[in-house]
């Protein structure tokens, strides 16, 4: 035990090395769970956080710990643990996810986790096993405005060997990022992150993939009013199978095509069993909320004046309801229009944007900076394989089999 | 073919003038048909065919055209479609002695006629077997029995020699395929005769008519206006077995007028040498043409309604009427508002003899469909085009192109980096082939993706 103390009090030693050296005492560790707590009031969680953090692991197998006081040391190191040393080992805290569930306390582990994944990346558009348990823990607390932040970061990097990410780490982040965007109704993104998760690399169809495209499906319902197909990138197992396993879905975007509303009421009574249990009970209910919203939308194009029972009509709602929801959309900046009480008339006016000025000025040049960044890593990513050992001999045994083909013609 | 009816409605009017405006007043009531006159322009089956389904559609013409087809069907040896036609009508007698003879009398001659084809083909002279099968066919043919003429005329095939035998089997298959109203046959073969050399005037006739018959049957309206102005005149009556050339006047002129626009109208249909030879038997059809191109649409439009009854006794039309219809007010109420900035509804309303709600409600259709661009003013009645700000839908395009390529960017490369990083959906069999990574299929496409993206 002293042994492990003075190794990872040790200074100057590369972290890299530290960690190797301490790897060889995991086992002794979690052998004596009784002396886990004096080793940390040892340590320093800022001086030798390596060491820390490898007791700290160690405690995870002790079920008899004090829950509350392993939850304030972890929160505790994480806020001061430097990131050099910590980034060398993987992190994981799913474990402190579980314990705040279980307590249902999740709140608590939201801005410590959040500090660890500022700590452990190299840049924000890296993914970490973390950020799949960060947006649990925002999810459970509903503190969905922290995680904002988080996945607007475009996510390009996975890097197995620094963080340990697994695939399921993968698919869970963009599943949980998807659901944060719906209900934040950011739809367009939701849609983005629930695409990633089955259009990702595959040779089976994972749970969390079904899962996901239920929620996509619904979510282009209501954003896009029709039915989405699959990208070509998509994996064959996905593009085949996955639909045999979202039947009741596939038939609601059926029926829901139709327009027919009587049809589409009976169909959601039908199956609104299966929604409840999916949990997606109120996705579909807005995309049957759309159904109207987008009716008005299209009259909007189409007329310049139109009374609310002109508009109740079209829409078949009748004239207060419609005139709720032309407020709504007014009030959402999804329609300009105004309403006249006097003579019950709505004047629709053309998009007021007029593209001028700083804010678009502003948008314009994110944009072309977010672009040549890309640019820049496309290139760096062409050149990489460019050069790379197995790209350059498939080539060349491409070459030679041309040759030979040319050859035999001769 | 109303025509002729109208043109003697005239006559017996007294009325002197043959412009269309008097055509107009003495033929206001509907059912103002002459089935004598129509009818005289067909032989053969069609003739029957359309007897027949005027006698289905029409209540007025039900008795009368029943009884001709029943005469008809008993000067041939059709015995199934006098079967047909007992069953349908309970009124009539049917003429057990006549059924029986005739039976007989087929039965006879078919027994003949596969004994002369048995000979042929013992003697193996191919062009005795080619007509021992022609009149088999034939026969069947006259019996009422398609497939089986089908058969026959197909079989004859193999044992053409001359181009001209050739077009003989392909017009009489086409002709058992427009009986039939199995029109990928009749397509296959018109192309199959179109490519045979030294096409006369006749059968070109006869093939592009066939063509276009099958076009508006499918629904290609476009296609088939198209065949039907390709269509050399003839006047002689060489297509009655199919179609009259009023017919291909009346199908020609309303599927151009559906689907061609301002200059193809002008240029294929009222300045076409050969098929203003057409529009000249139907007056009517002319006119109405003629207005559409003026842009007097409520005449054009009056021309149509007054048409539509007894275009609706026509075999061919009567599917497609509505249809064609609803086009061509589209296209004229398109064409109406095409030069305005802002135009009063109640105007066009009387320009389109509607009231202005109905006339909201199609053009609001219309809009939707993006026919048109414009936006009613349902307060003021009125109709605005409208004017797009070339500078706002750059700039709205330009940005939402600039999103679109960053996130199909970003999700590529993050898809790349968890193949390279064998971060791969994989089921739990552990026998899976590990496959080497730079290897993997799925990478070196998104490679190339990222190749072409990149240049």
């Amino acid at each position: 035990m002293d042994q492990f103390v003075i190794e990872s009090t040790k200074k100057d030693v590369a972290p890299k090395a530290m960690k190797n050296g301490l790897t060889r005492f995991e086992e002794i560790l979690e052998h004596n769970h009784g002396v886990l707590d004096n080793i940390l009031h040892t340590l320093d969680p800022k001086l030798h956080s390596l060491g820390y953090l490898f007791v700290l692991k160690a405690k995870i197998s002790d079920s008899r710990k004090n829950q509350q006081s392993y939850i304030t040391q972890v929160i505790n190191f994480i806020q001061v643990a430097t990131s050099e040393q910590i980034k060398a080992a993987p992190v994981h805290c799913k474990h402190l996810g579980d314990l705040l569930h279980q307590l249902r306390q999740p709140a608590r582990g939201v801005l410590p986790l959040k500090h660890a994944i500022c700590a452990l990346t190299d840049r924000p558009s890296q993914l970490t096993p973390i950020h799949s348990d960060f947006l649990i823990l925002c999810i459970l607390s509903k503190s969905y405005h922290v995680a904002m932040p988080v996945i607007t970061n475009s996510i390009t990097d996975v890097n197995p060997e620094q963080t340990s990410i697994a695939i399921k780490d993968v698919l869970a982040y963009f599943y949980y990022a998807g659901i944060v965007f719906a209900t934040m109704k950011k739809h367009k993104q939701a849609l983005e992150s629930f695409k990633q998760v089955w259009t990702a690399p595959a040779h089976a169809l994972s749970a969390i993939a079904i899962e996901s495209y239920k929620k996509y499906y619904l979510v282009f319902l209501s954003v896009h009013g029709t039915t989405p197909g699959f990208p070509k990138y998509t994996p064959f197992v996905v593009q085949r199978t996955i639909k045999n396993h979202c039947k009741t879905y596939i038939d609601f975007g059926t029926c829901y095509l139709s327009g027919n509303m009587a049809e589409i009421n009976t169909k959601f009574h039908q199956n609104a069993e299966t929604f409840q249990k999916d949990n997606n009970i109120g996705l579909v209910k807005l995309s049957i909320r759309s159904i109207h919203r987008r009716n008005i939308k299209k009259l909007t194009q189409t007329f310049m004046t139109l009374s609310i029972r002109d508009i109740a009509d079209n829409v078949k709602l009748s004239p207060a309801d419609a005139e709720a929801i032309v407020l709504k959309m007014i009030e959402d900046g999804e329609i300009f229009a105004t309403i006249s009480q006097k003579d019950g008339m709505v004047t629709f006016h053309e998009n007021p944007q007029s593209f001028s000025g700083h804010s678009i000025l502003n948008e314009l040049e994110q944009q072309i900076n977010g672009v040549v960044s890309l640019e820049t890593k496309l290139r760096a990513i062409d050149e990489q394989f460019s050069v790379s050992t197995p790209y350059l001999k498939r080539l060349l045994n491409a070459e030679k089999k041309m040759s030979s083909q040319y050859d035999s013609y001769f | 073919m109303n025509i002729d009816n109208d043109e003697d409605m005239m006559v017996e009017s007294g009325s002197t003038t043959t412009t269309g405006s008097s055509v107009q007043k003495t033929s206001v009531s509907s059912n103002v048909f002459d089935l004598d006159n129509y009818i005289s322009g067909y032989t053969g089956f069609t003739k029957i065919h359309r007897l027949m389904f005027i006698g289905e559609v029409s209540g007025d013409f039900e008795a009368e055209a029943i009884d001709r087809a029943q005469r008809e069907i008993k000067s041939g040896q059709n015995v199934e479609l006098y079967g047909h036609l007992i069953s349908k009508i309970t009124s009539l007698k049917p003429d057990f002695q006549w059924v029986d003879s005739t039976n007989k009398r087929n039965a006879q001659q078919l027994e003949k006629l596969e004994q002369d084809l048995n000979a042929a083909k013992s003697n193996m002279v191919k062009d005795a077997i080619r007509i021992a099968h022609n009149e088999l066919g034939d026969h069947y043919y006259r019996m009422g029995d398609f497939p089986n003429a089908l058969k026959c005329y197909v079989r004859t095939r193999d044992y053409c020699t001359t181009s001209k035998q050739i077009l003989t089997m392909c017009f009489n298959i086409i002709r058992t395929g427009v009986d039939m109203g199995n029109f990928i046959h009749v397509i296959n073969y018109v192309t199959k005769a179109e490519q045979t050399s030294d096409l006369d005037q006749v059968s070109l006739a006869k093939l592009r008519s066939a063509m276009g018959l099958s076009n508006l049957e499918t629904g290609k309206y476009n296609m088939a206006a198209k065949k039907f102005i390709e269509a050399p005149f003839d006047n002689s009556g060489n297509l009655s077995d199919m179609i009259s050339p009023q017919d291909i006047a009346v199908y020609g002129g309303l599927c151009a007028l559906a689907t061609f626009d301002r200059a193809e109208l002008k240029k294929k249909v009222i300045d076409h040498p050969v098929f203003r030879n057409y529009l000249e038997l139907v007056p009517e059809i002319r006119e109405l043409i003629n207005d559409f191109y003026n842009s007097k649409y409520s005449s054009c439009l009056n021309y149509l309604e007054k048409l539509r009854p007894t275009l609706q006794l026509d075999i061919h039309l009567h599917d497609h009427i509505d249809k064609l219809y609803s086009k061509i007010r589209s296209k004229s109420l398109i064409q109406y508002f095409s030069p305005f900035s802002s135009i009063d509804l109640n105007t066009m309303a009387v320009a389109f003899n509607t009231n202005v709600q109905s006339l909201e409600k199609e053009i609001s259709k219309l809009i939707m469909d993006d026919s048109i661009s414009a936006r009613i003013d349902s307060h003021n009645k009125r109709l605005y085009a409208r004017k797009t700000d070339q500078r706002s839908v750059t700039f709205e395009k330009s940005l939402q192109v600039g999103r679109e390529f960053q996130s199909n960017a970003n999700d590529s490369l993050l898809r790349l980096n968890m193949l390279n990083n064998n971060l791969v959906t994989n089921s739990a069999n552990p026998n899976q082939r590990k496959e080497d990574k730079f290897f993997d299929p799925m990478l070196m496409m998104q490679m190339a993706q990222f190749n072409q993206q990149h240049r």
